[in-house]
């Protein structure tokens, strides 16, 4: 696959992320309208039930070589919220990684917390691409963070696609929650 | 452990009518046809220039909005084309010039220049200072590509110098922060440069001062 292929790829990804963590919450909020919504997300919950863990390791697996491959095959540079986002994915692939192995409910909090700072960074960098002003006035000439390196379907930038994988993976280990609650 | 026990027992006591894992690697598998089949070819020409420059200015500091530290240096002498290939130079004619250093992917050059032509279109410049343009930091793959489609829609007048894969002009005037002002004395020597979004009326100010 060459380059235009694998962004367009990582942003269907990135669709089909938000596409799963809108179908998480609203599964998850129909489960506290009553019993046939409670008799849905039982159904659908459990499905996941096992694989929750590998799931958010597949997501954060997935985050992980892609931002590789961008940086270190395309050679886009990663400006410094690229690099925040990547601190806070990097490690979740070996935690959720070792806790799926382990079966290790422990590791939500651990994981929930990474997540959140990495969604929060990566919702932040992407307002200022869109509101440059934010971040002061100039493009610097190396590494901008206000400046998407490509822009797919007019919204889908690259920390566009890393804020989908966070949230995918919050949704994930709420699923893992709502689980072993049951 | 007992956890586990439980997580066990539910998912081998329960059928899975869901095959979950099947359906992301079905989904991803389908993601990646489409991928492939619908990228197409977008395959982009480059289109940098062949501009002959001498000189060096001193590199611009960075995090500096305006900054003087190249001041009193010889402005670099630029031989180029725009993109009709139409020879344009910058050189020590006796007159002064204000060169903006444009990357089609920065959004306040984005924002910069309709500003400008806006200016320029309603009577604006000042009289006896030469505008240029470098079209600069070009990216085949990244937004806003080509420049000259960027330049031609937002109805640019000023003269584009086209620079090279290198950004040897851009790198010759100090490689400051985009936009990037450089200006220059009638007498060829370097007044101030400013980096980042200036708005027309501090353009107008500096570019009165000039001698």
């Amino acid at each position: 696959m060459d380059f235009h292929s694998m962004r367009l790829f990582f942003a269907l990804l990135a669709l089909a992320a938000n596409a799963g963590t809108i179908g998480i919450v609203v599964i998850g909020f129909a489960g506290r309208t009553g019993p046939s919504g409670h008799a849905l997300r039982e159904r659908v919950f459990g499905a996941f039930r096992g694989v929750e863990l590998w799931l958010g390791f597949a997501v954060a697996t997935t985050a992980t070589l892609g931002s590789l491959y961008l940086s270190e095959i395309v050679h886009l540079i990663p400006c410094t919220y690229c690099w925040y986002q990547r601190i806070a994915m990097y490690p979740l692939v070996v935690i959720l990684g070792i806790a799926a192995l382990r079966k290790d409910p422990g590791i939500r909090v651990y994981a929930t917390a990474l997540a959140v700072i990495g969604a929060a960074i990566a919702f932040y960098h992407r307002i200022v691409q869109i509101f440059p002003e934010i971040n002061g006035s100039a493009c610097s000439s190396s590494v901008p963070c206000t400046a998407a390196y490509f822009t797919l379907f007019g919204f889908i930038t690259i920390p566009y696609m890393a804020l989908s994988g966070f949230l995918l993976i919050l949704a994930l280990l709420y699923v893992d929650r709502s689980n072993s609650d049951a | 452990m007992t956890g586990t026990t439980k997580n066990q027992q539910q998912s081998s006591g329960k059928s899975r009518s869901i095959p979950v894992v099947g359906i992301v690697f079905a989904v991803v598998a389908l993601l990646a046809v489409i991928a492939v089949v619908f990228a197409g070819n977008t395959e982009v020409g480059s289109e940098y220039g062949e501009p002959q420059v001498s000189g060096q200015l001193t590199p611009a500091p960075p995090n500096t909005i305006a900054d003087t530290e190249a001041t009193g240096e010889t402005a670099p002498t630029v031989i180029g084309q725009d993109f009709d290939g139409n020879e344009v130079r910058i050189e020590n004619d006796g007159k002064a010039k204000a060169i903006v250093f444009l990357a089609h992917w920065c959004p306040h050059c984005q924002n910069e220049v309709p500003a400008v032509q806006e200016w320029l279109d309603s009577g604006g410049g000042v009289e006896g200072v030469d505008m240029y343009s470098v079209a600069t930091a070009m990216n085949p793959t990244g937004d806003n590509f080509p420049s000259s489609e960027w330049l031609d829609r937002e109805g640019w007048t000023v003269p584009v110098i086209v620079d090279d894969a290198d950004d040897s002009v851009y790198r010759a005037h100090g490689s400051g922060g985009f936009p990037f002002w450089v200006f220059v004395h009638s007498d060829g020597t370097v007044a101030v440069r400013t980096q980042g979004s200036t708005p027309v009326a501090d353009l107008q100010q500096i570019m009165q001062a000039l001698q």
